[in-house]
């Protein structure tokens, strides 16, 4: 077996070098990799010029394959999944189903005036929102998304605060944080606590939670590392900062990514490099045979989420 | 770009009282149904009569006929139709709550295609019906029959019926109601499915039935909303208790076997209480020793299970002890100081819990403290945020605090759900 440092942490911490899947309950659909923004640190690598996009014939195969499994929580991304053609349609279609969906958004989309009926399109629907929002400071967001991205990003929050978002979990508004510099995330709880004093006193803005991330050294992030020579030392820091405690709930552990042309992976990051599941066939087709204890497929990047209190979609993993 | 301003003047719009009342009345009866279309279109009508300076209690027919007639014309015929669904359900709904006295666009014309007009009755409601006739329990059928229907729509959708139904499949239709209907509904769902597999295992129709977690969960939801709604009768007590359980051969041995088991923990609880209470006479009873209480009852009963199963010789200890007294009491032998081995023979086989009880879920959901309708109440939602504060009509409205489940929250006042003023 060919090892990879991910798997030789394993080893020295459990005996044994795999990782199995454990229970299935969140599936992420990536619709696309066209985005109206071009981030730096994005591992997709998504960007306006990008046309991956998924087909209706395969939302429908794979809407026809979702209840054999009895997912709890299906995940849109992208891209920036809202420029689908087939978003909405999409949306209606998932929450007539028992789980609860949930959308990956930019957040600058949502003020962009043919844009504008979608937040109340998901509010109506009870769609949970998570939306980036690197920091809370405009320079630190506008230099790594763009700039005007953060005064975007403030009036379509405080737009979906009005509308009934980030008051209570009924309707969901998760904030995501990744470090702007090649370092782990601070701690998550004291990292949101600093969030809801700064976005409440600055714009009056409230959320339910706050997901902090590691840079995965994966797409742009890692190809802006090696233009600054910090590629290895990066590396070295996700070694040391290892955390046994974090394998039980490592996402891929619980989740499957379908992309946009139907092929199944273990996570997001995976999608993105384009390691699909070890399984004879991952494609969606096969998504309700897919065994939720398959072996895992690794790398080098697993370890951006076994770093210090762990990272996945849904934040740290330790608290 | 939108302007600051539209941003900040730009509210929800709030239900209307028949709205929200058409909205229950869907969720009640036709779960499935894509509910975004037709508040659309039901606001649109209550627009619509706004304009015309109409009142829903004194609509005339031909006025519906009028609105759904501009619709045909301007919009087409397949919108038109959709529009006339929506509003033949949403007169309907007003019609049963009287909230209008005669229903201006009567059911006359129902399509026969309708799903809910076509589904016949499957062969094991059939079954059902006939049992809680045979057994007297005819009350409750108004409720059980439309519950198992909305069952057999879950299962029809994921291919399956009500037989080949499995645990998996009650425990996501039992997360679903907790997500879509309300509490009161989605406990009443959790009450009539078992019993519809406690029914079908009894006429010989199933030998092993779906189990979930989800539903002790659900009932535990019951219990709380009921306390703190005492206004409102609890639906299907009487069918849970005595009368109707020892109607029934299962139900007249589950009654038995849980008599017994009250009897020994009772009687146990009293002892171990007794020996917490002589071991730490000088403390007060707090939190924490009600914990060690249950389980030293629990201990207590596996103790005397083992020893009186292997004869074991006397001990000094105080497990010893309590294992011998609880032994001694439950024979209702008047000598409570012999010894272990004397009592081991003097007493009859103790009782194994035949049934095991599925462990109430860690975390209570729900309305866990006071009153979440009108009052003061603390409610934990199943993700575990927890809100404490001021109720009104279910809504969150007054001052409160809000904490979700990574630790992070908001103290501040509520209007309408809505968190106004951080403090």
């Amino acid at each position: 077996m060919n090892m990879n440092d991910f798997l030789h942490c394993i080893a020295h911490h459990t005996g044994t070098p795999q990782l199995h899947g454990a229970t299935l309950h969140t599936l992420q659909i990536n619709l696309g990799a066209r985005c109206n923004l071009e981030c730096h640190h994005c591992h997709i690598g998504a960007s306006p010029k990008r046309a991956e996009m998924m087909s209706s014939t395969l939302i429908d195969q794979l809407l026809s394959q979702l209840p054999a499994v009895g997912w709890h929580t299906v995940e849109l991304t992208g891209g920036a999944p809202e420029l689908h053609p087939e978003f909405q349609n999409l949306v209606t279609r998932l929450t007539s189903l028992p789980v609860f969906v949930k959308v990956r958004t930019n957040l600058t989309l949502h003020v962009q005036p043919e844009y504008k009926e979608l937040a109340p399109f998901l509010r109506d629907r009870r769609v949970g929102v998570t939306g980036s929002l690197p920091c809370y400071l405009e320079e630190n967001v506008d230099r790594q998304r763009g700039t005007g991205t953060y005064q975007a990003a403030i009036a379509a929050l405080r737009r979906l605060n009005g509308l009934g978002y980030g008051h209570s979990t009924e309707l969901p508004l998760e904030l995501v944080y990744n470090p702007g510099t090649p370092t782990l995330p601070p701690d998550q709880k004291s990292l949101e606590a600093r969030y809801r004093q700064e976005l409440h006193e600055r714009h009056g803005i409230l959320f339910t939670r706050l997901i902090a991330m590691a840079n995965m050294p994966i797409g742009r992030f890692r190809a802006d590392l090696r233009a600054r020579g910090e590629e290895k030392n990066y590396h070295a820091l996700l070694q040391r900062a290892f955390n046994p405690h974090t394998l039980e709930q490592l996402m891929c552990r619980h989740q499957l990514s379908v992309r946009w042309d139907g092929r199944l992976f273990d996570c997001d990051f995976n999608l993105a490099l384009g390691i699909p599941v070890n399984t004879p066939d991952p494609h969606v087709q096969a998504l309700a045979s897919t065994s939720a204890t398959r072996s895992i497929a690794t790398g080098d990047h697993c370890l951006a989420c076994t770093a210090g209190a762990g990272s996945s979609c849904s934040g740290a993993l330790l608290a | 770009m939108v302007s600051l301003a539209d941003v900040q003047t730009h509210q929800p719009q709030p239900l209307s009282m028949a709205m929200e009342v058409y909205l229950d009345h869907t969720l009640e009866n036709d779960p499935d149904r894509h509910l975004g279309f037709d508040t659309a279109r039901v606001r649109r009508f209550e627009h619509h009569l706004k304009e015309m300076n109409l009142s829903l209690r004194s609509l005339p027919p031909a006025a519906v006929r009028a609105y759904l007639e501009r619709i045909r014309l301007t919009e087409g015929e397949e919108c038109a139709l959709g529009h006339e669904t929506t509003l033949r359900e949403f007169f309907k709904a007003l019609t049963i709550r009287n909230l209008i006295p005669v229903n201006p666009l009567p059911d006359e014309r129902r399509s026969q295609s309708a799903p809910m007009e076509t589904r016949g009755f499957s062969e094991e409601l059939v079954t059902f019906v006939t049992h809680q006739e045979a057994t007297g329990c005819m009350e409750h059928l108004p409720f059980d029959v439309p519950r198992i229907q909305v069952w057999e729509a879950f299962l029809a959708r994921r291919n399956k019926n009500i037989r080949s139904a499995e645990d998996a499949d009650l425990t996501e239709f039992m997360r679903m109601a907790q997500q879509r209907f309300t509490p009161k509904q989605a406990c009443g769902l959790a009450l009539t499915i078992p019993e519809l597999y406690l029914v079908m295992q009894e006429s010989g129709l199933m030998e092993n039935i779906p189990h979930s977690r989800e539903v002790v969960r659900v009932r535990t939801m019951l219990e709380r909303v009921l306390q703190n709604d005492s206004s409102t009768p609890m639906p299907r007590h009487g069918r849970t208790g005595s009368r109707h359980l020892r109607r029934t051969r299962t139900g007249r041995r589950l009654w038995i076997t849980v008599m017994l088991v009250l009897l020994v923990v009772g009687v146990s609880g009293v002892l171990a209480w007794q020996l917490v209470f002589n071991r730490s006479s000088s403390q007060p009873l707090q939190s924490g020793t009600w914990r060690t209480t249950v389980k030293e009852v629990k201990n207590a009963l596996q103790g005397s299970t083992t020893s009186i199963a292997t004869t074991t010789s006397s001990t000094t200890t105080s497990m010893a002890s309590t294992t011998t007294s609880t032994a001694t009491t439950t024979s209702t032998s008047s000598t409570t100081t012999t010894s272990m081995a004397t009592t081991t023979t003097s007493v009859p086989p103790p009782v194994k819990p035949p049934v095991e009880t599925p462990p109430l879920p860690a975390r209570m959901l729900g309305c866990v403290a006071g009153n979440c309708i009108d009052g003061v109440g603390t409610y934990i939602h199943d993700d575990g945020a927890r809100f404490t504060g001021t109720w009104v009509k279910g809504k969150k409205h007054g001052p409160g605090e809000v904490r979700f489940s990574s630790g992070g929250g908001y103290r501040g006042v509520w209007q309408n759900d809505k968190l106004t003023k951080v403090q």
